[in-house]
């Protein structure tokens, strides 16, 4: 076959047409920038000021950024020589925003870590640059939780997240409408046994004949977070029972755990009673927004001891207090950050002094917020919503507010150290500060992470049937390479836990 | 007359030399959108790290370690077949759909009514596949929806679409094929009316009737538009509508073996991971196939008919 000219443009055309799809859909990165070990720019000279960029999250509209960010930058510049340039993203896509901003270097202070992003290679190795602040912070007079749940951050003993006060661990709510708690005489933090609660579902279900029972936390499934007494150690393929607090420490699959399956048949249970909306599969609604309009009578939810307006917080007998195995969470460094070292500096700032943490958790005061005699805030237009800022309501995303110590007037004067000691109350799962790195077995983790999404959640929505689902759910994770996985990861765990002692 | 004509040649000259020059921003666009960024399939083949780039991360151990995941799954058996499948029927009963109204059109006598049917059957193009979704679910809901209702009329059992496998491969076709039937019999419309009409007059003449006129002289009329646009979507075959499959079934997991194709089940696999290698890999598989599928369907084209053939 003769190719003329044209005929083999066309076809490297056509070729260009298909692959330019492929590159695009994974097209990010700066091209060989530096590492990190000392090959960054110099830090900049005293008097100077360093500009550098940090992404809070967000839940409500922000009309003016500016103001915020110019009353932190007044405390900042002349104290420390550097400029913040807040970044305020919407929590809903921060996630996604972020990763594409991590490919670049514009990008030096952000929330989120764990142990994909160290793999990759995002993260700045903070763990020399913390030891100064260690004796600082962690200690009783400034917070107690922060040695306790910094562990979580440390990878091969190396460190690159630092954590913020927030319930790590959890108890888990039936949450109620106002009103239907009042009709049972239930009140707001009662302890409730699962028992209690099944003797009340089939009377919410008469008296309140237009809403749902029970409402969906996670969307389309009703055990948000899938808090229950399973440590699913991250990822749910290989879990520990009993809340990880047996003597010896055994992975199992998350599909032969017991409470797994007890919990699942129940939801399937009362889904086929009426009590879960029937087309809670497809639901897209959030179930906060359910609750306030009366579309269901409540919920199952975590929370550590914060209150939500207009609803009351039980507190599950069975599952109780207490701390999974996490992966690591907190404020980290972009490992392509111009200014590491500072930008460092300014994440500790939001710890170690007042005046930044305050104007960072809380806005500026008179505009954003205002303080009552007891202590507490209050947010001038009533609600989050209409302050300009709603830093207060968002305390668990947002670094140092125990320093700020502003809580909101609705969780009382003595919130923070409330919070403190909530966290201090905790069981703790004896993997907590382990972290599993799949590298070795990544096809069959990779394949058995797909099988889980299909199935983990989808059968906490009642809408599937338990029976039939598990067995297919079973073959497919032990063809997907189960086995290999929880050998790997109790190797792992088993080595964490002799290392440990 | 010699300096005439090398008048005639310098005038070419410049004729064509203001044409390339026309052609430079597209040209342009094509080397920066779609040259350029084709370097970037090598991250398939990396280990790849934010700190390196992706020249200066490390090649993948072994080369292709990127790649094996996508065939240890069971899912890789059911995304590949679900992609090809699903095209293949769409690709057909499309065009056969799609012809069928361009003929049907052009028999239609009034302007306004070809003006009126036109547009009403373009508006489903125009929908995004996120309202589609909702649209879909006021049929399929459990609760609520129109086609429960009927079965619950006619004495029959609720069924709970959203967690069923059976009903989806016909679901998505009867929405594909509604809603692209439009667009798509528009472009071999615009065909069927530059086919010359004194062709059906001669045809008429000589006693053929009217499907007879469809098959001897509309059909051949249409081959090559037939042939460019089932090339074109052969080119695409192996990537999908995303908004159809991961919109449209709202995410739910449960009948995911048949609701994945590639494109979504790389979408969640990379949401859940975060790697661009492995996601790299799934994609750069998805144009190479669909490469091949473009060069070897134009080379049999070819050989039928070399007329017909884009290159």
């Amino acid at each position: 076959m003769k190719l003329n000219l044209k005929r083999v443009l066309a076809i490297v055309l056509a070729l260009a047409m298909c692959l330019s799809l492929a590159a695009c859909g994974g097209n990010g990165g700066s091209e060989g920038s530096k590492g990190t070990e000392g090959t960054k720019e110099t830090e900049a000279k005293p008097g100077e000021i360093t500009n550098i960029v940090m992404w809070l999250p967000i839940m409500f509209d922000t009309p003016d950024p500016q103001s915020i960010e110019d009353e932190v930058n007044k405390y900042s510049e002349e104290r420390y020589g550097i400029h913040y340039d807040l970044e305020f993203v919407p929590l809903g896509d921060y996630t996604q925003k972020r990763n594409m901003a991590l490919t670049g270097d514009e990008l030096d202070v952000f929330w989120g870590g764990g142990y994909s992003m160290i793999k990759n290679g995002q993260l700045y190795d903070i763990t020399e640059l913390y030891e100064p602040y260690k004796a600082q912070l962690e200690n009783e007079e400034h917070s107690e939780f922060l040695p306790r749940f910094q562990a979580n951050n440390y990878f091969n003993g190396r460190l690159y997240t630092i954590n913020y006060l927030v319930d790590r661990n959890h108890h888990l709510s039936f949450n109620m409408d106002q009103e239907v708690a009042d009709k049972y005489g239930i009140q707001n933090m009662q302890e409730i046994s699962l028992a209690e609660l099944e003797e009340l579902f089939p009377k919410m279900h008469e008296d309140f004949p237009d809403r749902d029972v029970i409402g969906p936390t996670g969307t389309t499934y009703i055990l948000g977070n899938m808090f229950w007494t399973w440590d699913p150690v991250q990822d749910a393929i290989g879990v520990l029972p009993n809340k990880g607090q047996d003597d010896e420490l055994v992975l199992e699959s998350i599909f032969d755990n017991e409470d797994y399956i007890n919990f699942v048949t129940k939801c399937e249970e009362w889904y086929n009673k009426g009590y879960i909306n029937p087309d809670i599969l497809s639901n897209t609604n959030q179930w906060a927004v359910l609750l306030t309009n009366h579309q269901i009578c409540g919920c199952f939810d975590t929370f550590g001891v914060n209150n939500v307006a207009g609803s009351i917080r039980t507190r599950v007998k069975e599952v109780g207090n207490w701390c999974q195995s996490l992966g690591g969470g907190g404020y980290s460094i972009n490992a392509n950050s111009k200014h590491p070292e500072k930008a460092f500096e300014a994440l500790m700032l939001c710890y170690t002094d007042k005046d930044i943490a305050t104007v960072i958790n809380s806005g500026v005061e008179g505009k954003n917020y205002t303080k009552n005699a007891d202590g507490t805030i209050s947010y001038p237009g009533g609600s989050a919503a209409t302050s300009g800022y709603g830093g207060p309501t968002l305390y668990w995303a947002l670094p140092g507010s125990e320093t700020a110590n502003l809580p909101l007037d609705i969780n009382g004067p003595t919130y923070f150290k409330d919070l403190n000691d909530f966290c201090l109350a905790a069981t703790m799962s004896k993997g907590y500060g382990f972290i599993f790195d799949p590298t070795p077995v990544m096809d069959e983790w990779t394949a058995c992470t797909n099988v889980l999404n299909k199935y983990y959640y989808a059968m906490a929505s009642g809408a599937v049937p338990v029976k039939e689902t598990l067995e297919t759910a079973r073959a497919e994770m032990k063809a997907a390479g189960e086995d290999k996985v929880i050998a790997e990861k109790q190797k792992q765990l088993d080595e964490w836990l002799k290392n440990k002692k | 007359m010699q300096k005439r004509k090398n008048k005639n040649k310098a005038a070419h000259r410049i004729m064509t030399l203001e044409l390339y020059l026309m052609m430079i921003p597209g040209l342009l666009y094509l080397i920066i959108n779609n040259y350029i960024p084709m370097g970037g399939l090598v991250i398939a083949f990396k280990q790849f790290n934010y700190q390196q780039g992706i020249f200066g991360s490390a090649w993948k151990d072994p080369l292709i370690g990127n790649f094996t995941y996508l065939f240890k799954t069971q899912d890789a058996v059911n995304i590949i077949r679900n992609t090809l499948a699903y095209n293949i029927t769409f690709i057909v009963l499309g065009q056969i759909l799609a012809i069928t109204i361009a003929i049907m059109l052009n028999f239609m006598r009034g302007t306004k009514n070809k003006k009126i049917y036109q547009t009403v059957i373009l508006i489903p193009y125009l929908i995004s596949m996120i309202v589609v979704a909702y649209i879909v679910f006021g049929f399929l809901s459990t609760e609520t929806g129109l086609v429960n209702k009927m079965i619950v009329a006619a004495g029959g059992k609720k069924i709970n679409f959203y967690s069923t496998k059976t009903y989806w491969p016909l679901i998505f076709i009867v929405i594909h094929l509604w809603k692209g039937f439009g667009y798509s019999s528009i472009i071999y419309y615009a065909t069927v009316i530059g086919i010359d009409s004194a062709l059906y007059e001669a045809a008429a003449i000589d006693g053929a009737n009217v499907p007879q006129q469809i098959w001897h002289v509309t059909l051949p009329g249409l081959k090559n538009t037939i042939i460019t646009l089932v090339l074109m979507s052969l080119g695409g075959i192996m990537y999908s509508d995303f908004g159809l499959f991961y919109q449209v079934p709202m995410r739910s997991t449960i009948i995911s073996d048949v609701t994945d194709t590639i494109d979504v089940f790389v979408f969640r696999a990379l949401t859940s991971m975060n790697d661009v290698g492995r996601s790299s890999a799934a994609g750069f598989i998805q144009s190479i196939v669909g490469f091949l599928l473009v060069v070897s369907v134009n080379l049999i084209v070819r050989k039928i008919d070399k007329e017909s053939a884009l290159f």
